[in-house]
């Protein structure tokens, strides 16, 4: 019966569903301290900087989804074994496509953990500095692998309710540098050194992880034809957004304020006053700042333990077990850096590998299929319109 | 259903447990409430600061409940506690072995500096107000004249907290225009900025039972270095703020006995900086005027236009006035030209050492001044 509810699911997800599920991936913790990261690279020049690093990131998803593109429906457990295996000897694509799986599926889990240490330092250092990093982070915790146990159309669903929710900060944060910003901390614009572009282009980079999460979330696609068109739209939303949060914070701190910042975007909410009703909005931002942290780190745990369960052939009722067996390994992971000089290390080294995972993997895979004439097909076109 | 009793009761008591807060758990009464931070110099020692904190007693103010609530204001709603140290933690620290209970930063309104520490600010003196998460960024920091001490100890009678009194005066002003929306945050930024420059701020003095705006406090980096009255931070203000500063009054024109009062509204602002270099403003004045102290037919357009000429060359005196005295008596660029330059103009600024150069400079400043309307007299 398991393995039918995985086949019931494949065309689970609609276009819009898809669109909200990339865009509250790659929209996460990332994004408090991605400003001070850009800046302190390339200074005023984040503003055309972070257009080119959202371009390089926009090729390596259209990369991607031509590759899923190629395989409609199907999981990247499934089409791995058809690009690498050979009829005679089935272990041999087995054994590859293991072998491939795991840099992902480890980059997705170090992912959810990254956000939800970010997650747990930010509440920390900013409103409950007595409470032990622990007792903030085995909520956030449980809820991620309660996610991890449900189906992927109930996440896709969850993420569509909250999607309103974490857009509200944005607008505030925006609404308070349109009030506060001044175009004379902006400019000038000078050239960077063509050192200090490429490390800005590759930090700004790092920020957009967690689009890899298409490669299994396509296997569940209504309409896998519109998948570059919902894509790009998705990731174009994503990108305004942070480009929007990047330039507002620069306008309102000015470039050498905004290195030294812990968390630009969030003291850029702090400034935000409504007056007579509320002095300061920094809790209730950060309040709504979970859903944001949560739909990241949760989608990047459902595709992982997806993966897991798909590239194993295990049933429905293994999930359960192996969502709740890595929610410890999440826990583990999020608890090791002692400092946070330790985690800033730790984000840079992630977001590096995640960026050479997300270039080379789909890469490799689409040449292979290009020179072997691998593609598939769509299987359950017809039953799409009654769902 | 039965079956998934166990682990959903299990969940939830997890949550609850997680989610009460129990950790580090602070009732909101049992929390020493600062509202406002004066910071003079140690009077004992070469270097460091006398702080002092004026806290707060909920229990005590009129309609905010509590048992004792109902007596008259003033006296007793708030405390005033002192703490000497070479930096402030030290002296923060110095405090909190005087209170029952935690400090709590969260509703510090106005941050009071002294004169004297004003003039000469210990190195890094912002940083234990930036790293507290406590304090916001959008509190006003005002220079007092003499001693903040004196400042913060002034009871109000309008206001129970004399803190918020003097916030909401300050409030006002700034809503006026008369005095510059500059807030703590503020500071730090331009302090960041690459002309490292601290922008003027409020300058208040202490009376008996009221405060008094001073006018402005001129700094030059990160020292003040002086301070401007109510006329000269006018001209301040319409330049670099574009607000429209204070009241202003000038001789009658043709030697008629008697002043005119000007109440100015809006402000428009053109600054051109030009290769030479010099600095040419030309600042737009509307506004309206509320007293006529000699016999002038002012329903003529022709005696307005007298009248405003007379304006013109009152604040265009007062602008070579304050030109001058930015120059050589502050050496302190009090326009904000430099960050000006530096993102308009980057090729004029690499040109030159603009710490030096900004007090060398022509900066001209012409006036032009509307007066709309004139109150409920048509004469």
């Amino acid at each position: 019966m398991g393995q039918n509810t995985r086949e019931s699911q494949k065309y689970s997800i609609s276009s819009y569903q898809s669109f909200v599920l990339l865009f509250s991936t790659i929209f996460g913790a990332g994004v408090l301290d991605l400003p001070r990261n850009i800046t302190d690279d390339v200074g005023n020049d984040t503003i055309w900087v972070l257009i080119i690093a959202g371009l390089l990131v926009w090729c390596i998803l259209m990369l991607i989804t031509v590759l899923i593109q190629r395989f409609p429906q199907e999981s990247i457990a499934e089409y791995l074994i058809k690009i690498l295996g050979s009829k005679r000897f089935v272990w041999i694509g087995r054994i590859l496509s293991v072998l491939l799986l795991i840099p992902i599926a480890g980059a997705w889990l170090a992912g959810s953990a990254m956000i939800t240490r970010t997650f747990g330092e930010t509440v920390h250092i900013m409103i409950l500095t007595e409470t032990p990093l622990l007792a903030i982070m085995v909520p956030f915790v449980l809820l991620v692998c309660l996610a991890g146990c449900s189906q992927i159309s109930v996440l896709a669903k969850f993420s569509e309710l909250l999607f309103p929710l974490s857009l509200i900060p944005i607008g505030m944060i925006i609404f308070s540098t349109l009030i506060h910003g001044r175009l004379l901390n902006v400019l000038p614009l000078m050239g960077v050194s063509w050192e200090q572009l490429i490390s800005g282009v590759l930090t700004s980079a790092y920020a957009f992880t967690g689009y890899t999460v298409v490669l299994v979330f396509s296997g569940f696609y209504q309409q896998p034809k519109k998948a570059l068109k919902v894509h790009s739209l998705a990731f174009g939303f994503t990108f305004l957004l942070y480009w929007g949060l990047c330039v507002n914070t620069l306008a309102v701190f000015g470039p050498e304020e905004v290195t030294k910042m812990m968390w630009p975007v969030l003291e850029a909410a702090k400034i935000l006053q409504i007056p007579v009703l509320i002095e300061r909005m920094e809790s209730i931002i950060l309040l709504l700042w979970v859903s944001t942290a949560f739909t990241s780190a949760a989608n990047l745990y459902v595709a992982f333990v997806e993966m897991v369960c798909g590239s194993l052939k295990w049933t429905e009722r293994w999930r359960k077990g192996v969502a709740i067996l890595f929610s410890f390994v999440i826990l583990g992971i999020a608890l090791y850096p002692d400092r946070i000089q330790e985690i800033w290390a730790f984000q840079k080294w992630y977001g590096a590998i995640a960026l050479g995972i997300a270039i080379c993997i789909p890469l490799l895979l689409l040449m292979i299929a290009l020179i072997r004439k691998q593609k598939g097909e769509i299987k359950y076109a017809k039953k799409t319109s009654s769902h | 259903m039965r079956k998934k009793l166990l682990p959903i009761s299990i969940v939830g008591l997890i949550f609850c447990l997680m989610s009460t807060g129990c950790w580090g758990q602070q009732e909101i009464d049992k929390r020493t409430m600062i509202v406002a931070l004066a910071i003079d110099k140690n009077p004992e020692e070469e270097d460091g600061i006398e702080l002092t904190m004026q806290v707060a007693i909920p229990q005590k103010i009129v309609g905010g409940g509590g048992e004792s609530g109902g007596g008259g204001g003033g006296d007793g709603v708030t405390e005033i506690f002192s703490g000497r140290g070479t930096h402030l933690s030290e002296a923060v620290e110095e405090i909190q072995k005087q209170t029952n209970y935690p400090l709590f930063f969260g509703h510090t309104q106005t941050l009071l500096v002294g004169e004297e520490v004003a003039r000469s600010l210990p190195a890094e003196f912002y940083d234990y107000l930036r790293r507290n998460p406590e304090l916001r960024r959008r509190l006003w920091p005002i220079v007092v004249q003499g001693k903040a001490k004196n400042a913060i100890q002034v009871k109000t009678q309008l206001e129970q907290i004399p803190t918020l009194y003097l916030r909401d005066m300050i409030d006002t002003n700034v809503k006026r225009g008369r005095l510059p929306d500059i807030s703590l945050g503020d500071i730090y930024v331009r302090r960041g900025n690459v002309p490292y420059q601290v922008p003027a701020l409020h300058y208040i003095g202490a009376k008996d039972k009221t405060f008094e705006v001073m006018g402005l406090a001129i700094y030059k980096g990160e020292n003040m270095v002086g301070s401007l009255g109510q006329e000269l931070s006018s001209i301040l203000l319409n330049v670099v703020d574009e607000k429209p500063g204070w009241a202003i009054s000038t001789d009658c024109p043709d030697g008629a006995k008697g002043e005119v009062s000007l109440w100015p509204m809006k402000v428009k602002r053109e600054i051109e900086i030009s290769d030479d270099p010099a600095v040419d403003m030309r600042l737009h004045i509307k506004g309206r005027l509320i007293e006529r102290g000699c016999k002038l037919d002012l329903s003529e357009l022709a005696v307005t236009n007298q009248v405003e000429k007379a304006f013109i060359e009152k604040y265009e005196k007062l602008a070579q006035t304050l030109v001058k005295k930015a120059q050589t008596e502050f050496h302190s660029d009090v326009f904000d030209l430099r960050q000006r330059i530096y993102a308009y103009q980057h090729d004029l600024y690499e040109k030159y050492d603009w710490n030096e150069k900004i007090n060398e400079i022509p900066i001209r400043i012409q006036y032009d001044v509307t007066i709309e309307r004139m109150g409920l007299e048509a004469k």
